[in-house]
């Protein structure tokens, strides 16, 4: 996370990896990682997203459990998140697979890991206030308004319960939550984004922002990151800001609201997972020679941007998030506060792709050939 | 028998062979293509058949852990509905009992309760936003991580669990055990099998003979077959039609059959060689047609020697029947003797010789009957011809070894060369002695004049006159004794 949003140089993706007592196996993966991101800013990223063999770093199905040994036999976990959305189906194929591993070792895991159909930080507010009356040993959550969550967050951790952040959206600096497993660089993958839509147009042009849930950490810094590259370029605009609250209809009607509002529209920056797929819908539809740009791997999205509709998705790395969150969870159960086991904020990569990686990502994380 | 006699027989056995030849390959063209329909049937109910017992196979797989899953809900009691533990640790005893990898519970808001877990089922699980089969749902999902997730649900009804419904129940089935079950491998067999799913997504992860599981099976086939019977095989998948298609991939013809897969939206897939069958089948065929090229060729030598033996011995009679007609025609009818066309053949002969220089030694006697005429104006003219006839026979008995012609009503002509020429006037004195005695007998009476070639005659006619003339004389003789 880029508290601040003003940092836009800061890259953000910087690991944890000397402060890990991870595996040799993993540190390599990690550090292959790095090397691509080092890349990525070093050489613009169009360019080294060429390499489509690369596609397979960007997000990885082979993480194994580091080396710690958990004091108990069973642990109980209650996470929760933004809304019902496939993005957090996939944070749950890396839990899953931890939960195995776990089990593997004789490890018992169980947990909890729901949201509610429709993101409120209203309703996350309730089900963590109800998660506290219970005997979990540690509660996520994927935060959904910072400043609404935060404070309730601060209470549990008050009130003895271990408390971390996962996923997309960390808590309000200086919140009392242990640890944070996720992304910490929305801001960054939003500038990421804005520039290479510059980079496309010219610098010069209309173009439109959607967002998703206001309030919602990673959205909003995300837009922050996006508007303020954008504001670098004296001859590009931002004609208008819309929230689809994570639905892809909204999304839709939102993005054909633009198109006819703006007839001179040059691009669209979208910052989270249904705003491209609706945008591209609209787009399609009509017509419109409008470059997109934004995030996340939804299967549709993902052939938008094999069939050239999207120009770009910034691509989180989601199995691993969810992996790493049980790893984490289990050594703040022990007590383990963040140190040489684990970092504070465990950061996990973005990477942004192309057309031409498009049908490597589409066989890496669907197995659609 | 004349050579043109023979044409119309060989001609007539050519035609017969030719008739027979052609109505054989006729015969054998017909069973090829009736052989070639046959192998088509064949590999078409062989596929068929291959693919309808796996999809039965799978069929039955999906029944049995439906009727299992079935069974479990009737094991849950309400002490298992009363806490979270205690419905885990029943989904627990379930996955253990029936040997399931994961066994989930699902309620009214899609929330998912499996041994271990429990989470939001409604964006990862499409088919529990739909509206479920009363008895089961078999649904394939493409899973992140590239995975394919078969689900398999059935309906829950009246139980009530954390104050909700439970509406369904599923499994997570391994694709990797389906493909196991169906006895995929059939390696060196030349036979493939595979299961697509109907946008053509290979669901096994193993190549279908020459085609690399990777690739989608329609977007393969739509690169091998027209655009129309391309759109019917994606309209076939999509409706769930079995059928087949024929294709050319690496210079040989492949057979594609396909066959549904109820409920699932899978298509088992066949895929063999067009010429394994053909190879097979096409074996016999060729040796059918072997035969029948031996049966023709014997056919045909056999009719070739009928005609033959039938030609030869037409010849053999045809000979006969000439020389007679020959003997006939050169044949004195009432005596026996050469008629005056066969002595009109020997005039020819003989003036040839002459001319050539090559003639021998020859005498002709000329003979001519004396009161004939009378015999038969007295006697009638069957005694008359018994009279020719007994003349006749008196100058052949005399001349037994010359050729003796009959050229007129009462005129006979000898031929005289070798010992009956050396014998010439011996033979003559004898032949007038025995008509001197007839003369007082009342018998035949001949007179008879001769005459010999000489250098200078250019025709036997020369010869010829010199002869009557002395016979004439010597009829005078006879009318004028002493």
């Amino acid at each position: 996370m880029n508290p601040g949003g003003k940092d836009v140089e800061h890259d953000g993706h910087t690991g944890y990896l000397e402060e890990t007592d991870m595996n040799k196996k993993q540190k390599v993966q990690v550090w292959a990682v790095l090397m691509f991101f080092l890349c990525l800013v070093g050489t613009g990223m169009p360019a080294c997203a060429e390499d489509a063999e690369k596609a397979e770093s960007v997000v990885r199905f082979d993480l194994t459990l580091d080396s710690y040994v958990p004091k108990k036999d069973h642990y109980n976990f209650f996470f929760t998140y933004k809304t019902v959305h496939a993005w957090w189906d996939a944070v749950a194929m890396g839990l899953e697979d931890a939960q195995k591993q776990f089990l593997a070792r004789g490890i018992v895991v169980t947990y909890e890991y729901l949201a509610p159909e429709v993101a409120s930080a209203e309703d996350q507010k309730n089900r963590l206030l109800s998660a506290a009356g219970n005997d979990y040993d540690v509660i996520g959550v994927d935060v959904a308004d910072e400043s609404v969550i935060s404070p309730v967050l601060d209470q549990l951790a008050d009130a003895g319960i271990r408390v971390m952040t996962f996923s997309s959206s960390d808590a309000a600096p200086g919140c009392k939550r242990i640890a944070y497993v996720g992304n910490t660089h929305n801001y960054t993958d939003g500038a990421n984004l804005a520039k290479a839509l510059c980079e496309k147009l010219g610098g010069k042009g209309k173009i439109a922002v959607l967002v998703g849930t206001r309030g919602a950490p990673c959205h909003e810094d995300r837009a922050r990151g996006v508007q303020d590259i954008i504001a670098q370029y004296p001859d590009m605009e931002i004609v208008s800001v819309e929230y689809d609250q994570d639905s892809i209809n909204l999304a839709y009607d939102l993005t054909l609201k633009i198109l006819e509002d703006h007839p001179d529209l040059s691009g669209l920056v979208c910052c989270n997972m249904s705003n491209p797929v609706g945008a591209a819908r609209a787009v399609k539809e009509t017509g419109r020679n409008i470059v997109i740009v934004g995030m996340d791997h939804d299967r549709e999205a993902l052939r938008d941007l094999r069939d050239g509709v999207i120009y770009c998705l910034g691509i989180q790395d989601c199995y691993s998030i969810g992996f790493d969150t049980l790893q984490v969870a289990v050594k703040i159960a022990d007590d383990v506060l963040p140190g040489t086991l684990y970092p504070e904020k465990t950061e996990k990569t973005t990477t942004i792709i192309f057309q031409q990686d498009a049908v490597k990502m589409l066989e890496l994380l669907y197995g659609e050939f | 028998m004349k050579r043109s006699n023979l044409f119309p027989v060989l001609i007539g056995a050519v035609i017969v062979v030719i008739i027979v030849t052609a109505a054989t390959l006729w015969m054998s063209a017909g069973a090829r293509k009736a052989t070639d329909v046959a192998v088509e049937k064949v590999s078409e109910f062989y596929m068929e058949e291959l693919a309808g017992r796996r999809s039965q196979v799978v069929t039955r797989f999906f029944e049995t852990k439906a009727d299992q899953m079935q069974r479990a809900l009737t094991l849950m009691t309400p002490d298992d509905l009363s806490s979270q533990k205690a419905l885990r640790s029943f989904i627990g005893r379930v996955e253990a009992l029936y040997g399931l990898e994961l066994f989930a519970v699902v309620d009214e808001d899609n929330i998912v309760y499996t041994e271990y877990a429990t989470y939001m089922g409604g964006s990862r699980y499409a088919f529990l936003s739909e509206e479920l089969s009363q008895i089961r749902t078999i649904t394939t999902i493409a899973a992140y991580g590239g995975g394919k997730e078969i689900c398999l649900s059935i309906p829950i009804r009246d139980r009530i669990f954390n104050g909700k419904s439970l509406k369904t129940c599923f499994i997570e089935i391994n694709m990797d055990d389906i493909v196991s079950m169906l006895a995929f491998n059939t390696q060196g067999s030349g036979t493939h099998f595979s299961l697509y799913y109907e946008n053509g997504e290979n669901l096994t992860g193993l190549d279908f003979g020459p085609i690399n599981a990777k690739r989608n099976l329609l977007t393969f086939m739509s690169q091998h077959l027209t655009a129309d019977e391309a759109e019917t095989l994606s309209g076939n998948f999509k409706d769930g039609i079995a059928s087949k298609a024929l294709f050319s991939f690496s210079d040989s013809r492949q057979l594609l059959y396909y066959s549904p897969i109820p409920e699932t939206g899978w298509m088992i897939t066949v895929l063999i060689p067009e010429n394994l069958i053909y190879d097979q089948i096409g074996g016999i065929r060729e040796e059918t047609m072997t035969r029948s090229i031996v049966q023709i060729l014997i056919t045909c030598a056999a009719l070739l020697v009928f005609f033959g033996v039938l030609a030869m011995r037409a010849k053999r009679g045809s000979m006969a029947l000439l020389e007679q007609e020959r003997k006939i025609a050169v044949r004195d009818s009432l005596t026996s003797v050469g008629n005056k066309y066969a002595y009109t053949q020997k005039e020819k002969t003989v003036d040839d010789e002459i001319n050539s220089g090559n003639i021998r030694p020859f005498a002709l006697v000329v003979c001519d009957l004396n009161g004939l005429k009378q015999v038969n104006d007295t006697q009638g003219h069957a005694m008359g011809d018994a009279y020719i006839c007994e003349a006749g026979r008196m100058i052949c008995d005399q001349y037994k070894h010359s050729p003796v012609y009959r050229i007129g009503g009462d005129e006979f002509v000898v031929f005289l060369e070798g010992t009956d020429y050396d014998k010439r006037n011996e033979l003559l004195e004898g032949l007038n002695s025995q008509i001197v005695e007839n003369a007082k007998t009342g018998g035949v009476v001949i007179a008879a004049g001769m005459a010999e070639y000489e250098s200078d005659d250019e025709h036997l006619f020369a010869v010829f006159s010199r002869a009557d003339k002395r016979m004439y004389e010597r009829k005078r003789q006879l009318k004028n004794p002493g």
